[in-house]
């Protein structure tokens, strides 16, 4: 796959590098996990291989053989989300046009052959490793395809809308026995800063909540954990984040909404609620139900040859 | 040992109330005892100074924390500390001026020549409280009362790789660059990352660290 225009920020990613957080090391990924692993699973990959992930403006492709492409995420014009496509060989592909969304995901039947490292291909942006050249895509770059899967999917399409987009409010657990300040947290409307990005989403219109203790250390976060600077406004931790912080913590998105944090874009509003972890464990294994649905049908679709 | 949950995806284990360089190390020793006997749906066990985060796949929660139970019951813990070896680590550090912006500021302030802060700086023995921040960044605990610093008000947007910094009580070194609110007052040559490796972070809570000045040719002749 040849790089013909790099959009705004694309890069390599595969569902995350698990084991190295001892090490500092981010678990990065795909910030929408969840569009990823469908995007896979659309061209017959296992669910977690390694796709483009494209943000706000995204690229324009080119293979040298034939390839069995699908997107999902934020809205690709031109291309229908969620089907495999056949694209010919030297005929380019755009998904410069995104909308509904801010984060798009190109996998490619074989998924994008670039080394493992540290148990994963994503591109660790900040550090510079992994991926391709541990940098964004430019112009120019060639990307390794591996080998597709036999009996590809061509004739299905698969539904997204169990996974909620459009959900009313992202739900948090709170990180406190005392739920006054996630309550709190919850009263208000948000606006997503223009300072966000795979790091973080920044907040503004949380500059009236009261402000938590502060902590003396810094203590281990993960991605979802939202974090209140000293008089500054809420941060909500994704994937590249840093693996220890030294800010008050208010709570934690619920890993089955992480993906819809993924998708909002600067200047968009949301709304937060509270929940309890048992209701959280209940939406996670749900959407990991859903998922594996999803694997299922695909691989019996495919020994069928739809 | 108080449990905390971390989301629906975290638990953290709080090991002791106050953090000493031997209550780093035993927490550091019962994580890798934890980690041991990881299920697939654990993803990682991290000592962050006396805590321990058990971070895990959130549709797995109960059988993680039923698992997490078992880990602990058959853990040897309060581990006897004479029993664990921390490692330890010299780190050639050097210290001529275009490394080290903020040396001569910070001896200003303690009323000593930077000659002095860099042999008092050189003759502690420093322990790792955590890594996080960067890949590989270690924050180090043991540094001199009087030389704690507050971090600068305006964070630099690049601080280069190597970089030895003062952060309040504590000292690091940024092994990629990267921008940084420490006080800078020298630089090592000694990779401090290296994600071909495994593992790819030199040093690991609860090592100890001493700093090793050296000259302006030694560092360019450093391999």
């Amino acid at each position: 796959m040849t790089i013909i225009q790099p959009g705004m920020l694309t890069s390599v990613q595969d569902t995350g590098r698990y084991g190295h957080r001892c090490d500092g090391v981010p678990t990065g990924g795909a910030v929408d996990a969840v569009s990823m692993q469908l995007a896979n699973l659309a061209v017959g990959n296992p669910a977690a291989v390694a796709g483009l992930e494209c943000t706000l403006v995204g690229p324009r492709v080119r293979f040298s053989q034939d390839a069995l492409i699908a997107v999902a995420g934020a809205t690709v014009q031109g291309i229908e989300p969620l089907r495999p496509i056949l694209v010919r060989a030297g005929k380019p592909v755009s998904l410069e046009k995104l909308s509904r969304g801010c984060r798009s995901y190109l996998a490619v039947a074989g998924g994008i052959d670039v080394p493992t490292v540290l148990g994963s291909r994503s591109t660790a942006l900040r550090s510079g490793f992994g991926g391709f050249q541990g940098r964004p895509l430019r112009r120019g770059d060639v990307l390794p395809i591996g080998t597709p899967p036999p009996n590809p999917p061509r004739n299905c399409r698969i539904d997204a809308r169990c996974f909620g987009a459009g959900l009313p409010s992202i739900r948090i657990t709170s990180a406190h026995e005392h739920v006054e300040l996630a309550t709190q947290f919850c009263e208000a409307t948000y606006t997503i800063s223009h300072q966000s990005d795979r790091m973080g989403l920044r907040l503004t219109g949380g500059r009236d909540l009261p402000q938590p203790e502060a902590i003396q250390l810094s203590r281990a976060v993960a991605p979802g954990t939202i974090q209140r600077p000293p008089g500054g406004e809420p941060i909500v931790l994704l994937a590249d984040a840093q693996t220890v912080g030294g800010y008050a913590v208010i709570g934690h998105v619920i890993a089955a909404d992480l993906h819809h944090l993924a998708q909002l874009r600067p200047r968009d509003t949301i709304r937060f609620s509270l929940i309890t972890l048992d209701e959280a464990a209940v939406a996670a294994k749900n959407q990991r139900s859903l998922l594996r649905t999803i694997a299922l049908g695909m691989s019996a679709a495919q020994r069928r040859r739809i | 040992m108080r449990k905390t949950p971390i989301g629906d995806s975290a638990i953290q284990l709080h090991t002791a109330d106050i953090v000493t360089d031997e209550a780093v190390l035993a927490a550091r020793a019962l994580a890798d005892q934890i980690s041991r006997s990881c299920p697939p749906f654990v993803r990682d066990v991290v000592a962050v100074y006396v805590d321990i985060t058990v971070y895990f796949d959130a549709s797995e929660r109960e059988a993680a924390v039923a698992w997490l139970e078992n880990a602990l019951a058959s853990a040897a813990f309060p581990t006897d500390s004479t029993s664990i070896e921390p490692s330890t680590h010299s780190i050639p550090v050097c210290h001529r001026e275009s490394f080290a912006p903020d040396l001569q500021a910070i001896a200003n302030r303690v009323g000593r020549s930077s000659g002095d802060l860099i042999e008092l700086f050189a003759s502690r023995v420093y322990t790792v409280g955590a890594i996080g921040f960067l890949p590989g960044f270690a924050y180090l605990l043991g540094l001199d009362a009087s030389l704690h610093s507050p971090r600068l008000a305006e964070p630099r947007p690049r601080v280069r790789a190597g970089s030895v910094g003062i952060g309040g009580s504590q000292t690091g070194i940024y092994p990629s660059e990267s921008p940084g609110g420490w006080n800078i007052i020298g630089r090592t040559p000694m990779p401090m990352f290296d994600a071909t490796r495994t593992p790819s972070a030199r040093l690991r809570c609860g090592d100890r660290v001493r700093f090793k000045p050296i000259t302006s040719s030694e560092f360019d002749r450093w391999k």
